[in-house]
C-alpha cells in the first residue's frame, strides 16, 4: 500500500515537472524529423492541431477524396499532383465547371516554414487555405453540408472520431486534417540537401550555381544571381514573418500589373507583390510565376536578367541588384553571362527531390483499390 | 499520524523535484527602443540622414549576442544561449526577458552587436539563431548582424534601395556599458532601457550620402557601416 502511494506521488511529480505536458493521443504524434537547417518548427504547428498519425492519414484520404467536389470529379490532388511536386503543370487550372482560375496552382512543400498562403497571402493558416478551394465556385464548387453528408455515407465518421475524438464531421475538422497532411509534406532529400549534409559532391557548374544563386551582386567586386535575397536559405522560400516574403519581381508595369497583396491589405504599396514560392522541386513545377507565364527555367532566368519592368512597387532588392553599374531609372538588369545562367539552372535542378515525389506516404491511398 | 509521516518523506520531493536551486535569482528585462535621432522610429515615416537624403525603412533587424553582466567583485555572469534578434515590435520597442540571473550587485553589462562565436557559421538554431528567420546568408558567410531594407528617391526622382546587410567577423562590435549607479538584482524584475538610433548607422565616423552609395552588403562599403555602429548606435538610457 505504501509503495503504491509513493508510486502515485512520484509519477505525479514526474508529470507535473514535465514542461511539455500534452494530451494528444490519436495514436501519438507523427514524427517529421526535418533537417535542422530548415529552422525550428515546433512553434509553427498550431496548439489546437498537432500532427497525429490518425489525423495525417485522414488528411491524406481527404486530399485525394473526390467527394469533396461538387460533381465528385476532382480532389485537391487534381491540381496538386505528387509527381509534379504537388502542382498540375498548367498555367491556370480549370475547376469542375471548366472555368479557369486566375493564378497557377502552387507547389505544396515545406509549408511549415510559411505563413500567409496563396499568391496574394489571403489565408494566414493552412487550415483556412485548405477549405477555400472546396467551396470556391471556379474550383471544386461544393457546399460543405453536401460534402459532409457524402463523407458520412462513405464511412468517414469513424475516422474523424479516431483522429479528433469528434462526434461529427465538420468543416473545421476537414480543414484541420488537410492541414496535418500538408504540413507533413517535407522535401529534404534533394541533391542540394545531400550536399549540405556532406553526402554529395556537386559538379563544378552546380557549385558555381549555388554560389551565384545566393549572392547579391556588387559591380566590380562580386558576381551574383541575386536569387537568395528573396528565396532565402536552404528552404529557398520567402521570409515567413508577416508579408515580408511578398515581392514585386518586375513582371509588369504600373499600368498592367496585377493587384497581388494589395487585394488583401488594400495598401497601394502592396500592388503587384506576390508570395515568393519555395523553389524546391522547381524543375518539376513548370510553368512559372503566379500566372504561369513562363514555360521554362531559361525564360525565368531571362526575365530576371533582362526582362524586368519598372513600376512604383518594384522590389528594391531587384533595383539594387546588378553585376554592372547602372544609372538609376534604367531597367534593372543582372548582366549574367550564358555560363552563369546555365550554372544557376544547374543549381535549380539540384533542388529536385525524387524521394519526395515518390514517397508512398504522400500518395493516393485509393489508387490500389481502384485498380 | 501516518499521513504526517508520509508528508515528512514527500515534502522534500516536492521542493527539490522541479529542479529548484536554492541560490536566489532575479529576472532582468532589457528594453530596446528603436529611434531615429530624437524621434520614435516607425516603418511609415520618412527620415533624413546626415547627408540630407530622405529615406524610409521597411525592415530593421539587429542581432546581439553573448550578453554578460559583471558584478561588483568582477565576476562575470554569462547569459546562456545568448543570441537575440531585436526588431521594432510593440510601439517600436523590443523586450528581452532574461531569467534566473544570480542575485548580486552588478556594475556593468556587455554584449556583441552581431553573432559572436562559431555558431555564426554553423547551421544550428540556438537562441534566436534560426536559418529561416531572414537573417542568414549561408554556412560560410554566417548571419547578417544588422539588416535594413529601405528606399529613397534620388535627385533625378528615381527609386533606389537603401540596403544594409552587414555581417562577417570584423563587423562584430563589442558594446560595454557601466551603470551610473550599480544595478542591484534581487527577487524583483529589474529593467534596463537601451536606445538604437537608425541615423547613427549613416554618420560618424563615415557620413554616408545615398546619392553616392546606398547598397551595403558583404563588401568593403559594408565596413563603413560597421565602423559607424561600433559606437553610439546603441546607448544605455
Amino acid at each position: 500500500m505504501t509503495k503504491i502511494f509513493y508510486l502515485i506521488v512520484i509519477t505525479g511529480l514526474i508529470i507535473g515537472c514535465n514542461p511539455k505536458e500534452t494530451n494528444i493521443d490519436p495514436n501519438s504524434e507523427r514524427e517529421l524529423n526535418p533537417p535542422e537547417y530548415f529552422g525550428s518548427y515546433s512553434n509553427r504547428i498550431p496548439d489546437d492541431n498537432p500532427i497525429t498519425r490518425k489525423g495525417f492519414e485522414l488528411g491524406r484520404m481527404l486530399f485525394y477524396e473526390k467527394k469533396l467536389s461538387g460533381d465528385n470529379s476532382m480532389s485537391c490532388a487534381s491540381c496538386h499532383q505528387q509527381k509534379k511536386a504537388f502542382t498540375d503543370g498548367l498555367a491556370t487550372s480549370p475547376g469542375i465547371d471548366g472555368v479557369n482560375g486566375k493564378v497557377s496552382s502552387m507547389s505544396l512543400v515545406n509549408l511549415m516554414w510559411a505563413e500567409h498562403f496563396t499568391w496574394n497571402g489571403k489565408f494566414e493558416q493552412i487550415e483556412s487555405q485548405s477549405i477555400e478551394p472546396i467551396r470556391n465556385p471556379i474550383e471544386m464548387h461544393e457546399s460543405f453540408d453536401h460534402a459532409i453528408q457524402e463523407l458520412e455515407e462513405e464511412g468517414y465518421t469513424t475516422l474523424f472520431q479516431e483522429a479528433f475524438n469528434a462526434e461529427e464531421i465538420t468543416e473545421d475538422l476537414i480543414g484541420k486534417a488537410l492541414a496535418q497532411f500538408q504540413r507533413s509534406l517535407i522535401s529534404s532529400n534533394s541533391k542540394y540537401d545531400q550536399y549540405l549534409r556532406g553526402e554529395y559532391e556537386p559538379s563544378p557548374s552546380e557549385k558555381r550555381g549555388e554560389r551565384l544563386f545566393f549572392t547579391h551582386p556588387i559591380p566590380g567586386q562580386l558576381r551574383g544571381g541575386n536569387c537568395g535575397d528573396c528565396h532565402l536559405g536552404p528552404l529557398t522560400s520567402g521570409a515567413i514573418d508577416g508579408f515580408q516574403g511578398f515581392h514585386n519581381n518586375g513582371l509588369d508595369t504600373d499600368e498592367n500589373i496585377d493587384e497581388g497583396l494589395m487585394a488583401v491589405t488594400g495598401d497601394p504599396k502592396d500592388k503587384g507583390r506576390f508570395k515568393t514560392p519555395s523553389l524546391r522541386n522547381i524543375a518539376l513545377t513548370a510553368p512559372y510565376m503566379h500566372d504561369g507565364r513562363f514555360e521554362t527555367l531559361e525564360e525565368v532566368i531571362e526575365h530576371y536578367d533582362n526582362g524586368i519592368h519598372q513600376s512604383s512597387t518594384l522590389d528594391i532588392l531587384i533595383i539594387e541588384g546588378s553585376n554592372e553599374n547602372q544609372d538609376a531609372g534604367e531597367r534593372p538588369r543582372l548582366f549574367l553571362t550564358e555560363q552563369e545562367k546555365e550554372d544557376i539552372i544547374a543549381f535549380l535542378h539540384m533542388l529536385t527531390d525524387e524521394d519526395f515525389i515518390s514517397n508512398p506516404d504522400f500518395s493516393n491511398p485509393f489508387e490500389n483499390e481502384n485498380n | 499520524m501516518k499521513i504526517i509521516n508520509y508528508l515528512f518523506y514527500i515534502l522534500p520531493l516536492f521542493i527539490f523535484a522541479c529542479g529548484g536551486n536554492e541560490e536566489s535569482t532575479a529576472d532582468l528585462d532589457l528594453e530596446f527602443i528603436h529611434m531615429a535621432d530624437e524621434e520614435s522610429f516607425n516603418y511609415e515615416s520618412l527620415y533624413q540622414n546626415e547627408a540630407g537624403n530622405e529615406f524610409s525603412v521597411r525592415l530593421w533587424r539587429t542581432y546581439i549576442s553573448k550578453i554578460e553582466l559583471i558584478n561588483s567583485n568582477g565576476e562575470v555572469y554569462a547569459v546562456p544561449e545568448s543570441y537575440h534578434l531585436i526588431e521594432p515590435q510593440n510601439d517600436n520597442k523590443y523586450t528581452l526577458n532574461l531569467k534566473n540571473i544570480p542575485s548580486a550587485t552588478y556594475n556593468s553589462i556587455q554584449f556583441y552587436l552581431g553573432v559572436e562565436g562559431e555558431e555564426n557559421l554553423s547551421g544550428t538554431a540556438i537562441g534566436d539563431l534560426d536559418p529561416s528567420n531572414n537573417m542568414a546568408w549561408n554556412w560560410t558567410t554566417g548571419y547578417k548582424f544588422i539588416r535594413i531594407d529601405g528606399e529613397f528617391k534620388n535627385k533625378a526622382g528615381n527609386r533606389r534601395g537603401v540596403v544594409v546587410h552587414i555581417g562577417t567577423e570584423k563587423n562584430l562590435k563589442k558594446q560595454e556599458f557601466t551603470f551610473n549607479t550599480p544595478l542591484v538584482l534581487n527577487q524583483n524584475t529589474s529593467k534596463l532601457n537601451f536606445e538604437l538610433d537608425l541615423l547613427e548607422l549613416f554618420k560618424g565616423p563615415n557620413t554616408i550620402d545615398f546619392e553616392i552609395l546606398s547598397d551595403f552588403q558583404f563588401n568593403n562599403e559594408a565596413d563603413l557601416i560597421g565602423d559607424n555602429y561600433a559606437d553610439g548606435f546603441i546607448d544605455l538610457r
